[in-house]
């Protein structure tokens, strides 16, 4: 428990040279290879014919953007549209199962994190098969529409925000929600006042990395997509499969840069929101 | 006059189930008039925070009730009792002002802005927090911070005010401040109140009336000067104070006095306990300030100093008796009084009214 009220200081040791440089040169290493995907990607898109033609052209872009369209648009639509549901889910399932005790908590959790111990394409083919035809717990068929993409984003994306939010909240001491609730707070209003500004920026951050997963989904996502609703990730991968390497690359850099973007847009207001919460790991 | 306002009656707390069962309050009775502050004293584990929280109501009494005012709470959730609690660790909301975490109750409450303005401010003045209210949390002392969390329980006008060892993180200097400030605002606003520790100096300082519980059950209620000249058992002479326990026998009984056969000495004490007979092995509690030391004498029972320990006010010696234990004495004003080596003998006599016998149990 950090969240105490009361200050805590942390310190940073220094570390021996023979122990710090080793390590130093390995992590370069990995980051110059992470790096090196990149620029591959980078480099591609503005190639004439990867590996063939190594000419500088604009046309990738051109020609990715003619077809891409679309898919940008209902990828970006999607994400944003699951994002603040699995955001606001997540803690509040994470509230329940951290500071609650009902019949079915432990299934709750349990289930919550199932989906993150599956493999997506059996998520995915799971949702075919289950939701293909009516059936007396669906009457109506959800394959193809944007209904059975948004709920297998939110199912895949919860688990990552419950924990942080469980993680987050664990850090909070419960006398601070027992004060609220001795005070004459109900514990919905004890959650909205107290609990949920204290785990903002676990929220935010749970918020960023759900849409980053949504956006850059695949694996479950493939067997869901239709001609009415697809995904970017789905375009990369039929760029690929008729050989337009170059065509991939450029709509890879543009999956980065929204992603960039977006994670950028929430530091911004995580920053922001964040000012006044950095009072929980005090340092006097 | 004062009346019973707080009163538990049978109340009793278990958590766990069959085997792993463990009572945490034992069927306790307990009534607290109406102004006074009383305290819940005991080692941890004792059931008395256990005994707070229930009546607070952040636990359902296994059995038993909890009646505030006449009336039982026992099916009142904690949000709706006319209780306000004082945390071990402050419990303040960091991401609020002094201010606002003050005005949180009466804001759910919904008072209109300038009652919540006014009795902030009154309150503040009252706790000496003046000039503070835009500060947060983190930016206080943790003396100031306690004081907030006495005033955001305080400015609820609560029926009971509930203490779960309030000061049990701040610095001992300031813990014996704080507590003298607790009890003058307590008695002045005539706030019936409920005050959990350990620590026995914070118990008798505080409070009207001390309950001394061990293993969930109360061993005994009474005034702090009641409870350390006539603790009922062992266990109580032990923990409120420092006691010496010497095994006697009853030689004879008078009136108002009890003559005992220690060592093949003879001792005088009070007589309280009507129950204890001629014959009857008895357990002497012998404060440490209530022996007196000499030069071994005839009459007097003798000793050996096994440890001398100067304080400045007072002088501590560690004295083995003749039947093998070691006894504590504390000798005021060491300046006036002849001082003794390590393994010097020495007589002891005891200041016999402060002498208390109890049965053995």
């Amino acid at each position: 428990m950090t969240v105490t009220g009361k200050p805590t200081s942390a310190t940073i040791k220094n570390l021996e040279w023979y122990i710090k440089y080793p390590i130093y040169a390995m992590c370069f290493l990995f980051a110059l290879i992470v790096l090196l995907f990149y620029g591959m990607v980078v480099w591609g898109s503005f190639q004439k014919l990867w590996g063939v033609d190594s000419t500088l052209t604009l046309r990738n872009y051109v020609q990715m953007w003619k077809i891409g369209k679309k898919y940008i648009k209902d990828s970006l639509l999607l994400s944003a549209i699951v994002t603040p549901i699995t955001g606001i889910l997540g803690m509040f399932i994470a509230y329940l199962i951290s500071r609650k005790q009902f019949i079915g908590r432990n299934l709750m959790e349990f289930s919550s994190m199932l989906t993150f111990a599956v493999p997506g394409t059996v998520v995915g083919i799971g949702y075919i098969l289950a939701f293909n035809n009516p059936s007396f717990l669906m009457p109506v068929t959800l394959t193809g529409t944007s209904i059975i993409i948004i709920t297998l984003l939110i199912f895949r994306n919860l688990p990552v925000g419950i924990r942080n939010g469980v993680a987050a909240i664990e850090q909070i001491d419960p006398s601070i929600e027992e004060a609220s609730i001795d005070l004459g707070a109900d514990s919905g209003t004890t959650f909205r006042k107290i609990t949920l500004p204290m785990i903002t920026p676990a929220f935010f951050s749970g918020l960023a990395n759900c849409f980053v997963r949504s956006m850059t989904a695949i694996s479950a996502i493939i067997f869901v997509v239709s001609g009415r609703w697809n995904f970017i990730t789905v375009a990369v991968l039929g760029f690929v499969d008729n050989s337009q390497y170059a065509q991939a690359a450029a709509m890879s850099l543009l999956l980065i840069a929204i992603v960039v973007l977006a994670l950028g847009l929430i530091q911004l207001i995580t920053n922001r929101l964040g000012k006044g919460m950095q009072s929980f790991s005090i340092i006097e | 006059m004062k009346r019973a306002y707080l009163e538990l009656k049978q109340l009793t707390k278990s958590f766990g189930k069959g085997a792993d069962m463990v009572v945490a309050v034992d069927a306790i009775d307990l009534e607290v008039q109406e102004g006074d502050l009383v305290t819940l004293l005991g080692p941890s584990g004792c059931g008395k925070t256990t005994t707070l929280r229930m009546i607070a109501g952040f636990h359902t009494p296994t059995s038993g009730d909890v009646m505030i005012d006449g009336v039982s709470v026992n099916e009142i959730p904690p949000n709706k009792r006319p209780t306000a609690m004082v945390f071990q660790n402050y419990a303040l909301f960091p991401h609020m002002t002094v201010f606002e975490n003050i005005a949180y109750g009466l804001r759910i409450r919904r008072e209109s802005d300038e009652q919540v303005k006014e009795k902030v401010a009154r309150i503040m003045t009252l706790i000496g927090l003046e000039g503070l209210a835009d500060r947060q949390p983190r930016q206080l002392s943790g003396g100031q911070q306690q004081r907030v969390s006495l005033a955001r329980a305080m400015v609820m006008e609560p029926k009971v005010l509930l203490f779960d060892e309030p000061l049990s993180n701040l610095d001992a200097k300031l813990r014996v401040s704080t507590r003298l400030e607790i009890r003058k605002l307590q008695q002045r606003l005539g706030i019936t109140s409920v005050y959990v520790t350990h620590d026995q100096e914070e118990a008798m300082t505080l409070s009207d009336r001390v309950v001394i519980m061990d293993r969930g059950k109360i061993q005994q209620i009474g005034s702090p000067v009641e409870i350390y000249s006539h603790p009922v058992n062992r266990f109580v002479a032990g923990f409120m104070g420092k006691a010496n326990f010497l095994e006697a026998t009853v030689k004879g009984l008078e009136e108002t006095e009890i003559v005992l056969e220690y060592c093949t000495k003879t001792i005088q004490a009070p007589r309280w306990d009507k129950r204890i007979k001629e014959g009857d092995e008895v357990t002497v509690v012998v404060r440490p300030e209530s022996v007196f030391l000499e030069e071994s004498q005839e009459d007097l029972i003798e000793g050996t100093v096994v440890n001398s320990v100067y304080f400045g006010s007072q002088m501590l010696y560690e004295i083995e008796m003749p039947d093998g234990k070691v006894l504590q004495a504390e000798i005021a004003d060491p300046q006036d009084h002849p001082q003794f080596a390590k393994g010097h003998t020495v007589g002891l006599s005891f200041k016999s009214r402060s002498l208390h016998v109890l049965a053995k149990e």
